[in-house]
């Protein structure tokens, strides 16, 4: 198995948080589930191996992802089903930037894989065809590289203060008084709820929401699901209490957070007891 | 298979994209750009309000929002996100307002109110809202408002 992020060429860092490559040398005989807390990112997955399942909901009813998607924010906790030969390469972008790149509305794209080529158009097709006739995943980096860097100077929208007030949530891992930032930035609070919805697909306070138990999720799998003082690990995280925290937890990852930490299938938990 | 995947998909879009109209409709306090997303005979529940308050879109709704935002001159709302389950759609919204008028028997005292709300529109085929479920913590709200 192997997983890894690249970091994007230069310009485009602003609005690519990562690329990664996800492969596997043998088959993947047995189905394997994977599941992902709400990251705070949206991607594009362009996928040279087979099809897999998707899964949103907690009754798993798992339906086929298209090839090649985008996926814009994710409300809640998901699930992949993964089986045979596993070939991807992903680009994870910063909250706000598949509208300023593209256009796009994001809210239309919550929780929704979208097949790339009925939203992006034919565009995107010598793309695709390229990735999966490339020999190497340097030069896979490369050909997204050049599209990424294409589509940037070819866009009319500049990353604004919508891009900027998204990026400090994510920098200040979504522990941040989103009242406060506003007033601190000088916008009014409508035009930025508004604004935020069209380019990251909810309300700025929504996605501190997020943001936090993103970073919550990734800060447990650090300490490799062994949390030894969960108080300090409340106060950390600024929550108001252990129930507030809890709450919160079940909401967005549909497990209490003990259980989750038993039971969770995430990536580097199936990276880590397969190697 | 695939094709009957991607029409459903683009139901749901056209779908969220009323919602948010209704939303700013809401927002520009214009009560009949919200009512026109409804089918004529659209009906409503106001959930906290019990049988009082189910009725048709175009009349009970009309006026509520009519007496709230006459009580509520700068009644706002933002969307948090967006729920889609087959023909529902579910909205997690904020309403925020200062009180100005007395409102459904409780009086003014300048007060200002920030409640979490969730509506649920129900559309048919044609992409019409045919129901609006609205619910909200109405012991909050009142509390919020100064009564005790």
């Amino acid at each position: 198995m192997f997983y890894r992020k690249i970091i994007p060429a230069l310009p485009l860092q602003a609005l690519v948080e990562c690329y990664y490559i996800w492969e596997c040398g043998d088959l993947v005989s047995q189905p394997v589930i994977i599941e992902s807390p709400p990251s705070g990112f949206t991607s594009i997955v362009f996928n040279y191996g087979d099809c897999y399942k998707t899964s949103s909901t907690d009754i798993s009813d798992f339906k086929f992802a298209p090839r090649n998607f985008i996926a814009g924010q994710a409300t809640r906790t998901y699930k992949l089903l993964v089986e045979g030969k596993i070939a991807m390469l992903g680009v994870v972008f910063r909250p706000a930037a598949i509208n300023t790149l593209f256009g796009l509305q994001m809210y239309e794209l919550n929780d929704e894989r979208l097949d790339l080529r009925d939203v992006l158009g034919k565009e995107i097709v010598p793309i695709q065809e390229r990735l999966v006739e490339a020999h190497t995943n340097q030069e896979r980096i490369d050909i997204i590289d050049k599209f990424l860097l294409f589509k940037l100077l070819n866009c009319k929208a500049q990353p604004n203060q919508t891009d900027f007030a998204a990026n400090l949530i994510v920098s200040r891992n979504g522990i941040i008084n989103v009242s406060k930032m506003m007033e601190e930035l000088y916008v009014c609070r409508r035009q930025l709820e508004r604004q935020f919805l069209q380019k990251v697909g909810v309300s700025p306070k929504y996605y501190a929401r997020i943001r936090r138990i993103s970073y919550l999720c990734s800060v447990m799998a650090n300490k490799r699901w062994q949390v030894a003082d969960w108080h300090d690990l409340i106060f950390q995280m600024g929550y108001y209490d252990q129930s507030h925290f809890i709450k919160e937890f079940t909401a967005f990852t549909g497990k209490s957070p003990s259980f989750y930490l038993k039971n969770n299938f995430e990536l580097s938990n199936y990276l880590q007891s397969s190697t | 298979m695939k094709t009957i995947e991607q029409t459903e998909t683009t139901i749901d879009l056209t779908r969220k994209g009323t919602c948010v109209e209704f939303f700013s409709a809401y927002q520009d306090l214009d009560i009949d750009r919200m009512v026109n997303l409804f089918t004529l005979d659209a009906t409503i529940d106001f959930k906290p309000l019990g049988e009082n308050g189910k009725g048709k879109v175009n009349e009970l709704g009309k006026g509520l929002w009519s007496a709230l935002i006459d009580a509520f001159p700068e009644l706002d709302n933002t969307i948090d996100t967006f729920n889609v389950d087959g023909d529902k759609v579910t909205c997690y919204v904020t309403i925020f307002g200062t009180q100005t008028k007395e409102f459904a028997g409780i009086p003014s005292k300048g007060l200002k109110f920030e409640s979490d709300h969730v509506f649920v529109f129900e559309f048919n085929e044609d992409d019409k809202a045919t129901s609006l479920s609205v619910d909200w913590n109405h012991t909050s709200f009142t509390q919020q408002l100064g009564l005790i």
